[in-house]
């Protein structure tokens, strides 16, 4: 990637990794990155690869054992800490759990790097507080304890702390790891709608579907080095073919989901009126152990039609016509035949 | 304010705090081996100066002590508030880093190293200026050790683990001193671990102001981090704290207040630890400046009660004062533990 004009942060030959007894253990070799413009950044990787290493080394919680890196032209090393909690907030892996803390408590301990000794709160400072919940969606829940929300809510409020923290990087390690699929989708979108706002987040997940969906950029950690790239780059360019398939699993380019790998033998032939009942028809097909005959002529072929009353499968063999109402119910019936 | 119903609560109960405090401290100037009644109690407080035995007592002993109680209670809930948020612990209190070790190491030197001196007078050497002195100093080592640890160590829970060995070796070394100490030597400094408030002087008692007082106002300047460092040390730091400094402030704060406390009334169990549990659950907040502030009343207001139940009103008989607040807290610990999910949460 040509690095952009004024990169608002930059990374320059830097090894991250932690310090161990014995001396120092690197995980990232090297690391050159730039980031020049507002985006959502999502750093992709196995596990032990560094992925939080990087992140917290970035949040000035870990060192970095080589190289620099620049904010704005300036080393963040020579930033106080409570000037550079202006420039980036964290929100780290993991449920946080506080006794008695209200979301709004919460969310206003993003105002700390502004506040007087003892953290008053001042009008402005409500007012960004009350925003803060406003953009996330959170708001009717200000005042609700933190251990009675869910976890998709307690990270919103996470989220919402970093915005009234105010600062220009937002920093996540896997914030949607505990989450149940609506509340991963929401945050992530919730993640690319701020980068709007003039944001640069980066976060590391391991739901490579949803971060190829919706992050600007993808950091791909391999073998202690970083692949850069759009995420359609990176998988037209092999490179998560490359990194994540294994003799079991191949990564399925044309949706960017990850597949078994199999070697059917039975063929079957499928015909239908309906893109959406013909693609989960195969789907079943494909996990059943079957592969779909190209030319059309292979017995059995099953077809499906929908139909303004419902959607019925009709299973031709070289004997008989059936039909059936469910997927589920063929699929019993094929078995016995075959 | 925007939270102001749930301000007003609060409001609310720290006032009631207040008026429990200053209730209690005046039935603790009525209780004791003299009767003096409540009435008697607020003439003597508010009304003319009277040339009598009853100003003379109260005076000189019940106010002092009603002080000593008072300081105390508000002394060891600050440190238990303080430490259960440092280390992030719901079973820590003021003397886990080892600071009554310290003190009780130096008092145990002094009165078994030194036992021939006290032998005239083993019942009164809890207010005598060397043991002071001598348990100060005590203390003051530990916490210097704490310091210098805690300045290379990162992982809180080291500290928490390493305060704690400190404390059980000062133990050990405490227990051959008494093992090889005559019969009243070894009988004062069991009494001096049973802990007192009546030994303070109308005199001492301005030493004690001088130590808690910059404790309380250096436990002022860490509350803003403490709401801070409530969400962990990671996060604390990615607000812009240095995570060093505030350590050090709290343990400042915390050997001020605790060693002196501990220094003229000796070890006094379990206030430090339920005082502040006490607090969160009837507030049901996690806000450390209300907390600090309720701590300051509801602990104040718990040591004047055990200090009227050590005197066994109506009687002679003077119960130690550790037995008493240890009877009073441990059921709240007890508590602590039956109710929390998971024991490593705040």
């Amino acid at each position: 990637m040509m690095p952009p004009v004024n990169p608002i942060l930059s990374i320059r030959d830097a090894h991250f990794g932690y310090h161990t007894r014995s001396g120092r253990q690197a995980l990232l070799f090297g690391i050159n990155l730039e980031v020049g413009r507002y985006e959502l950044i999502g750093l992709i990787g196995r596990n032990g690869s560094g992925k939080s290493t990087l992140l917290r080394t970035l949040m000035r919680i870990q060192e970095l054992l080589k190289g620099e890196i620049y904010f704005d032209g300036k080393n963040i090393d020579d930033f106080h800490r409570h000037e550079f909690a202006r420039i980036a907030a964290f929100v780290s892996t993991g449920v946080l759990e506080v006794e008695g803390m209200t979301i709004r408590e919460l969310v206003s301990l993003g105002r700390f790097p502004y506040t007087n000794w003892i953290g008053r709160l001042k009008a402005d400072d409500h007012e960004i507080i009350d925003r803060s919940l406003d953009e996330v969606g959170i708001t009717s829940l200000a005042d609700r304890k933190l251990n009675e929300v869910s976890d998709g809510e307690r990270q919103k409020a996470m989220i919402a702390r970093t915005l009234a923290q105010n600062s220009s990087i937002i920093i996540l390690d896997e914030p949607t790891a505990f989450l149940d699929l609506p509340s991963k989708y929401d945050i992530i979108n919730l993640l690319h709608h701020l980068t709007e706002e003039g944001k640069i987040i980066i976060y590391s997940s391991h739901d490579l579907n949803i971060s190829l969906k919706f992050s600007d950029r993808l950091w791909v950690i391999d073998q202690g080095r970083i692949l850069d790239g759009a995420p359609e780059d990176l998988i037209l360019n092999d490179t998560f073919a490359r990194i994540f398939e294994s003799d079991k699993i191949m990564f399925n380019p044309l949706n960017g989901d990850f597949e078994l790998k199999r070697n059917p033998e039975k063929v079957i032939t499928l015909t239908g009126n309906d893109p959406v009942c013909l693609n989960w028809t195969m789907n079943a097909l494909i996990r059943n152990g079957y592969r779909i005959s190209d030319s059309g002529s292979s017995i059995p072929v099953v077809q499906v039609k929908k139909e303004k009353h419902g959607i019925i499968w009709i299973l031709q063999t070289d004997k008989q016509n059936l039909l059936f109402e469910s997927i589920y119910q063929m699929l019993v019936i094929l078995d016995d035949l075959l | 304010m925007r939270v102001g119903k749930k301000w007003s609560i609060n409001y609310f109960w720290i006032i009631l705090f207040i008026l429990l405090t200053v209730i209690l401290f005046c039935f603790d100037l009525s209780a004791g081996t003299t009767a003096i009644s409540f009435k008697q109690v607020i003439r003597l407080l508010f009304g003319p100066y009277q040339d009598t035995g009853d100003w003379y007592v109260v005076n000189e002993f019940r106010f002092p002590r009603a002080l000593t109680a008072l300081l105390a209670g508000i002394a060891l809930s600050v440190s238990g508030l303080q430490m259960q948020t440092v280390f992030r612990n719901p079973l820590a209190g003021p003397y886990v880093l080892g600071i009554s070790s310290g003190a009780s190491l130096g008092v145990a030197l002094v009165v078994i190293g030194f036992s021939s001196f006290f032998m005239g007078n083993i019942f009164s050497i809890s207010g005598n200026w060397l043991l002071i002195l001598s348990a100060w100093l005590g203390s003051a080592v530990v916490l210097i050790v704490i310091m210098a640890v805690s300045l290379r160590v990162r992982d809180i829970m080291t500290i928490l683990i390493l305060g704690m060995m400190f404390g059980s070796a000062i133990s050990a070394i405490i227990s051959i001193l008494q093992y090889f100490s005559g019969e009243s030597a070894l009988k004062a400094f069991v009494i001096w671990t049973m802990g007192s408030v009546s030994n303070v002087s109308s005199k001492q008692i301005w030493v004690l102001f001088a130590g808690i007082i910059p404790g309380l106002i250096t436990a002022l300047f860490t509350l803003k981090s403490s709401n801070a460092v409530l969400l962990g040390e990671n996060y604390a730091r990615t607000l812009g704290i240095n995570i060093k400094s505030y350590r050090i402030l709290v343990f400042i704060s915390t050997s001020l207040l605790t060693g002196t406390i501990t220094a003229f009334c000796g070890p006094i169990g379990f206030i430090g630890i339920a005082v502040p549990h006490i607090c969160r659950m009837i507030l049901q907040t996690s806000r450390q400046e209300t907390l600090f502030a309720a701590s300051i009343f509801a602990g104040s207001a718990l040591m004047l009660a055990s200090d009227i139940i050590s005197q066994i009103p109506g009687s002679e008989t003077i119960l130690p004062i550790n037995a008493v607040t240890s009877l009073i807290g441990i059921p709240v610990v007890i508590w602590i533990i039956l109710r929390k999910k998971k024991i490593t949460s705040l």
